[in-house]
């Protein structure tokens, strides 16, 4: 059976998609933030967890008899997130804070926000926080880093953030193998300031200030990875995910956890990229907004291991 | 034991550094600064410290950020070119209310500019943006490159801001003697309160450098104005050189420009006339107090600087009344000499 916090639930419809037996429905009534909530609407839930894997809200728990099987992990704090429904980047917190529980690291855990829409990660998380200038994250994280060798630090970026204004930064952190763990999520546009074009915006996207669709002469998209990948530590580990499917969060999951894992073992640089969606600037439901990711985005971005080094 | 030894400005501040507990050291290449950055990566290793040549002044500045934010006694280094990258790191230290030490070894400006020496940097080493001020000390001899640091440390922690060791090329990279203490220990500082360190046995600690909330806003600006008020009431620290018999004419001057006025000063004293030498030590705050009192019953205030006038125009606007004579009046491209400013002085007696 499935436990929908009402409050957190901003109706983005993602867990209808996914849930395979059509448990959850639209309650047609709305919380107190004006959303239309989820609810269960009959009784053939079988505790398999994927509306709870898939909530950007982390909002779902999931029980199986009295045991429960999904549900919003420990080291996040009790605010709802402040991102817009169906955005990425409350999956994406939610796994690195499974994650976080599930290794033990809340108190060992220094991280670092950048700007943009990733800033809000500090409001989400029970741990030490530092706040960046734009780009900048992964040159705090050094500062971090150089003090604390053995406590655990992250940083969380956008991909304006990593690919752009803090390009120099975030390479130059894999060119001295620093060991500590860079996210960064890739939804292909400036998402605070109004949905700009990105660096990883791809070519013909129509964005705010590519009203005919990006060009050439706005920049080839930018492969982070594979452009990090060749720079640094042979044994860096270097991996890119998605969250347009439950298959692909758990497998996003794996990549994180084996970033932080490298991070732990003091193998150096390591860094996950996450393919995710920004259905208000994409200007898409949040459901078609992921069919986006799958259809278009994951072409031109392959998903998978892209380093790792014997060592790794 | 003390003991002395001749060592360029820029070492000094380095052996300095060290002694006043600095084990973390982030910078960039830049003339005329970059013995310093040089003399840390050969010393800090042997502290046990770390030193990292980053890849930017942008990117050094913020590893500052990073090893501060652990509450570590960390410096950076710089010139001109190099401090204009700086203030965006030194804006978001200001947010968070971390300290650190910030040395500039100043050139000459504009742009890329040049290599001649200048005292070019007094306005952007104070001011940061959001109406945040530095504290900024200014060596005028080696002594000073290498006793300031331990003080610059002393002043950030205290009051959790950043803190300017701003000295000229002259001084940077001349010899001169200087007598260091190796029994000296250096204050520890309890950062236990906001520093990182993972939240473990107490809550998270957060240190944000936007202030959304209006009334949290507010607070912040009144609670730095009341912090830059207190320092100018408590850190005021300035020298009076015959001063005491109320001389006619008082030059103004700090750094290789005290220095130089230091010596005409002492040479028109040898001749008979009544002038005296007033030297801040501190450029924010101001000594404005001392500075008051030396001039009090001065016929003529002259300030000495390398610059179109900054310090003059800062001690105007923290009200200082008497009328004041500028020289040179802009930034020439070499120090101007002893005999030069006798002549200056002599124009007004």
């Amino acid at each position: 059976m499935i436990i929908v916090d009402q409050e957190r639930c901003k109706g983005c419809s993602i867990c209808t998609k996914f849930c395979p037996k059509n448990v959850i429905g639209h309650s047609g009534v709305f919380n107190k933030a004006g959303y239309d909530y989820v609810e269960p609407q009959n009784e053939d839930c079988i505790s398999c967890g994927i509306c709870s894997q898939v909530c950007p809200e982390g909002a779902i728990t999931v029980k199986k008899e009295d045991k429960v099987v999904y549900s919003r992990p420990q080291v996040l704090t009790d605010s709802a997130f402040t991102y817009c429904p169906g955005c990425s980047h409350g999956v994406i917190n939610r796994i690195i804070g499974e994650i976080i529980d599930e290794m033990g690291l809340a108190e060992e855990t220094i991280g670092v926000t950048p700007i943009g829409c990733s800033i809000f990660i500090y409001k989400n998380f029970k741990v030490d926080y530092v706040e960046g200038a734009h780009g900048r994250a992964p040159a705090v994280a050094t500062g971090i880093k150089r003090v604390y060798p053995d406590k655990f630090v992250f940083t969380y970026q956008g991909d304006g953030d990593i690919g752009a204004i803090g390009l120099g930064e975030a390479m130059y952190a894999a060119i001295r193998d620093e060991n500590f763990t860079i996210v960064f999520v890739n939804n292909g546009n400036y998402g605070m300031t109004g949905g700009q074009v990105a660096p990883t915006t791809l070519l013909g996207t129509v964005t705010t200030t590519t009203p005919k669709g990006k060009t050439v002469h706005e920049g080839y998209p930018v492969r982070i990875c594979e452009t990090f990948a060749t720079v640094g530590s042979d044994n860096a580990y270097i991996a890119r995910g998605a969250v347009d499917t439950p298959a692909n969060i758990r497998k996003t999951k794996q990549y994180i956890k084996k970033a932080f894992q490298h991070q732990l073992d003091k193998k150096g640089f390591s860094m996950v990229e996450v393919l995710g969606a920004c259905p208000t600037n994409w200007k898409l439901d949040p459901v078609k907004a992921l069919d986006k990711i799958t259809d278009t985005v994951i072409p031109y971005f392959p998903l998978g291991e892209i380093k790792v080094g014997k060592e790794a | 034991m003390k003991y002395t030894k001749l060592l360029k400005g820029n070492h000094a501040l380095a052996e300095g550094g060290i002694a006043a507990g600095c084990r973390y050291f982030f910078g960039y290449p830049i003339t005329p600064q970059s013995e310093f950055l040089e003399h840390m990566a050969e010393i800090m290793p042997e502290a046990n410290g770390e030193f990292v040549q980053a890849e930017s002044e942008v990117a050094a500045i913020n590893m500052v950020i990073g090893a501060a934010s652990c509450g570590a006694k960390v410096m950076t280094g710089t010139s001109g070119p190099g401090f204009d990258l700086f203030h965006e790191g030194i804006g978001n230290l200001h947010a968070h209310d971390f300290p650190v030490v910030i040395v500039d070894i100043m050139r000459g400006g504009p742009g890329n500019g040049s290599l001649h020496p200048s005292q070019q940097d007094y306005d952007v080493c104070i001011k940061s943006r959001g109406d945040m001020k530095n504290i900024v000390l200014a060596p005028w001899n080696h002594q000073d490159m290498y006793d300031l640091p331990n003080l610059a440390f002393e002043l950030a922690f205290k009051y959790r801001n950043p803190v300017v060791i701003m000295a000229d090329n002259v001084i940077g990279q001349s010899y001169g003697n200087v007598v260091m203490d190796d029994e000296f220990k250096p204050t520890e500082f309890d950062t236990s309160s906001w520093a990182m360190s993972g939240a473990k046995g107490r809550e998270r600690h957060l240190s944000i450098a936007h202030f959304p909330d209006p009334n949290v806003a507010n607070e912040m600006q009144h609670y730095k104005q009341g912090k830059y008020a207190e320092m100018a009431k408590n850190e005021q620290r300035s020298e009076s050189y015959y001063c005491d018999d109320d001389p006619e004419v008082v030059v103004v001057a700090y750094g290789i420009m005290a220095r130089n006025s230091y010596a005409a000063v002492k040479a028109l004293r040898e001749q008979g006339y009544k002038v005296g030498l007033f030297r801040p030590v501190t450029l924010f705050p101001y000594p404005m107090d001392a500075l008051n009192e030396a001039t009090k019953n001065a016929k003529h205030v002259l300030v000495a600087e390398m610059s179109a006038g900054q310090m003059c125009a800062d001690i105007k606007g923290r009200g200082f009344d008497k009328d004041v004579v500028l020289k040179p009046g802009f930034c020439p491209s070499s120090v101007p000499g002893t005999g030069e400013i006798e002549a200056w002085i002599k124009e007004l007696l």
